[in-house]
């Protein structure tokens, strides 16, 4: 008897024991789980390690452009000349041009008046600022348009016969017209978001004033002119063996000198790279097809595919634009050949450089990339306001070169400070 | 020591041992909720200061559920447009994710964004009754209507996802002399895709911290706050698919502001 009750009291303390070493277990775990915080990033850390991995392969970029825009309605319009497509103020307006070129008929073609009566109709008038491809535009739009026209602006009106017609334009003098499923209801409801009045044409006042009539017909005027910051910008602070690395040279390489300008040399077989204190860089293939892009044909990529490839590239090599991001900005085809150029932009107002070159240029023939020059810059607005000349000023020194068109951006002359002035073109 | 008194010791000492822990995780709960009840009088206070009277009840501990992803369903369309045209529909693709459907009763547009427009003769027996069983096939909350002794007015839905209202995703029926003769709105799908984040959702507090710096900013007359409430701001871009943001409804005096809990924008939803 006394042996089953030892037992019976030795089994009971073991179950005792277990429980409390149990629960003692569960406490510290619990008192543990408190004082890290987030417990699921606790365990995945000490489970599965960094579970971000840095992902070598080159992605798509989505990319964005600069744009302006004018809603005309009955009362004015109302314009907005530093929109991104991204801005989630841009979504509306490109939801309903994405609509507009998803649905769009066979276009024809049309006059240079038609297109200025269709402005001044109820419509919505969108300027990429540069001849784009429409397949590139349509694709930021959530369209799918296959054609390769190129357009600078597109124009929504409501041509009153209870349909909405969408008018195209090159940038030079071909315009085209064609018919669209949204109703005149789809535009109103959206014309009616914007208070009219805030912005004219040049075209609007070329009736009353000489200097306006000079200008190009569509330059697009605040009543207010905006108020721009002055940028702060510097050569961009870039691992020159990623850079490498990127252009598929050899980081290691000992085939590397400085030239009598001071930039380094890297050379690898007849190919080679020259970075420049400045930030410029400038690339040469050699005779083998080293960096290419990965394209359906190699012979003749198509745009979409030369675009998206090559944005991919240039979002690796532009790694550190401060407030800055690269649009691009025209795509040029000759043959077998094809320039991309890609520009910088800072809250939807472009930055140009001075001696007129670009950020990025990539010359390619068929898929390999030929030749590519980077300017590796960094901006960011500073507090201090971009002194611009009073319109009625910038319209007179406009005026003397009769059609050019007058916009606000930045001039990069390669100093520490930009500012934004008028710009004719 | 023989092993009865030895297994009583270690009991003895894991005892004490799990009342430590207990009592250690008891005071860090006390603290933790003592510094939420000092929050929560702060941000009484910080309101109070501006002459605005808040609930120190309405302050949330909920935590904001994840975004969520949805994809535009054809079928869902059809089946709404059955519903509402009858089922000898003939239906076309106009391009740019603009859908027509149409019948003798009437004619039919779905969007990409899901936004749809239908009118005609949808049904003229007891159209209070069908809005609501469409509300109800839909996933939409009740509808309430306002109708003239003519039987004539609008009644409005809004889109619910898991309990939670979507306050910008409403229906709007119209109907003129006892004839429901128009359905607009944002159809959208009740399965979704949740989203992952690296950006903590807004917190209750930090939501109306947000509406407070906006208010002031704007000058906007609010005297009090008397509700504080999850939901979910619809968005759709022309390049991304629609998604459902959570955000926080307040409700004041004056009308209702949602803050968006992963961006902390506030928008004025209208006035009460």
């Amino acid at each position: 008897m006394d042996a089953k009750r030892r037992n019976h009291r030795d089994f009971l303390q073991n179950i005792i024991i277990s429980l409390l070493s149990l629960s003692a277990v569960i406490l510290i775990a619990q008192t543990q789980i408190y004082s890290l915080g987030d417990s699921s990033e606790y365990f995945q850390q000490f489970l599965g390690g960094d579970s971000a991995e840095a992902n070598t392969a080159v992605q798509s970029v989505s990319l964005s452009s600069p744009l302006r825009v004018a809603v005309s309605g009955t009362y004015g319009r109302y314009g907005d000349v530093d929109l991104v497509t991204s801005d989630e103020s841009f979504r509306q307006l490109g939801s309903l041009l994405g609509e507009a070129l998803g649905s769009a008929q066979q276009s024809i073609s049309c006059s240079q008046e038609s297109f200025a009566a269709a402005l001044n109709r109820p419509s919505i008038y969108y300027d990429f600022l540069n001849p784009q491809p429409l397949s590139i535009l349509a694709t930021e739009l959530g369209a799918e348009v296959t054609s390769d026209t190129f357009v600078r602006s597109l124009l929504l009106s409501d041509n009153g016969a209870n349909s909405i017609q969408l008018y195209f334009w090159d940038g030079a003098d071909s315009f085209q017209v064609c018919a669209t499923a949204l109703t005149p209801s789809d535009l109103d409801a959206l014309i009616g978001q914007y208070e009219q009045g805030n912005a004219f044409f040049a075209s609007d006042r070329a009736a009353l004033d000489e200097t306006f009539a000079a200008l190009a017909p569509w330059s697009l005027f605040l009543q207010t002119t905006p108020e721009l910051p002055v940028l702060s910008a510097q050569p961009m602070q870039t691992d020159t063996d990623a850079l490498l690395t990127a252009l598929h040279f050899n980081p290691r390489t000992n085939y590397r000198y400085p030239d009598s300008s001071g930039a380094e040399v890297i050379v690898e077989g007849d190919r080679s790279v020259h970075i420049r204190p400045d930030g410029t860089v400038f690339y040469r293939s050699g005779s083998e097809a080293t960096l290419t892009i990965d394209v359906a044909d190699p012979d003749a990529p198509a745009i979409a595919e030369a675009v998206s490839e090559t944005s991919a590239l240039v979002s690796e090599l532009l790694s550190d634009t401060g407030e800055a991001s690269f649009y691009l900005e025209s795509v040029a085809q000759t043959g077998t050949s094809m320039v991309l150029r890609y520009g910088y932009q800072i809250n939807g107002t472009p930055i140009r450089f001075a001696d007129g070159g670009t950020a990025v240029e990539i010359t390619l023939t068929g898929s390999v990339i030929s030749s590519l020059s980077l300017r590796l810059r960094t901006y960011t607005a500073t507090s201090e306001l971009s002194l611009l000349l009073p319109l009625p000023q910038a319209l007179a020194i406009a005026a003397q070169h009769p059609g050019a068109e007058l916009s606000i951006g930045y001039t990069d002359s390669g100093a520490s400070s930009v500012s934004a002035c008028w710009l004719s073109d | 020591m023989d092993r009865y008194r030895l297994k009583n010791i270690i009991i003895l000492i894991l005892s004490l041992m799990n009342v430590f822990l207990l009592a250690s995780l008891a005071i860090r709960e006390g603290a933790r909720q003592s510094a939420k009840e000092t929050a929560v009088e702060q941000m009484v206070s910080l309101f109070a200061a501006d002459g605005i009277t808040l609930d120190p009840d309405v302050i949330s501990d909920e935590t904001p559920p994840a975004s969520r992803s949805l994809t535009r369903s054809t079928d869902l369309e059809r089946r709404a447009a059955t519903l509402l045209l009858g089922t000898a529909l003939s239906s076309s693709d106009q391009g740019g994710g603009i859908s027509s459907y149409s019948s003798d009763r009437g004619a039919a547009q779905f969007r990409s964004g899901g936004s749809f427009d239908v009118s005609g003769t949808l049904c003229q027996e007891n159209p209070t009754d069908f809005c609501q069983d469409f509300c109800r096939e839909f996933g939409y909350s009740k509808p309430v209507f306002q109708l003239d002794t003519n039987a004539t007015g609008t009644g409005t839905a809004v889109f619910l996802c898991d309990g939670l209202s979507v306050y910008n995703c409403t229906l709007t029926f119209t109907i003129t002399e006892g004839v429901l003769t128009s359905v607009s709105g944002t159809l959208l799908p009740q399965t979704y895709t949740e989203l992952a984040s690296d950006v903590e959702p807004l917190s209750a507090s930090a939501a109306l911290t947000a509406f407070q710096k906006v208010r002031r900013e704007t000058s906007a007359v609010v005297s009090s706050v008397t509700e504080l409430e999850l939901c979910l701001e619809y968005q759709s871009s022309s390049t991304t698919s629609m998604t459902l943001i959570p955000a926080w409804c307040i409700v004041t005096n004056t009308g209702e502001y949602y803050v968006n809990c992963s961006t902390g924008t506030v928008t004025f939803g209208g006035i009460l």
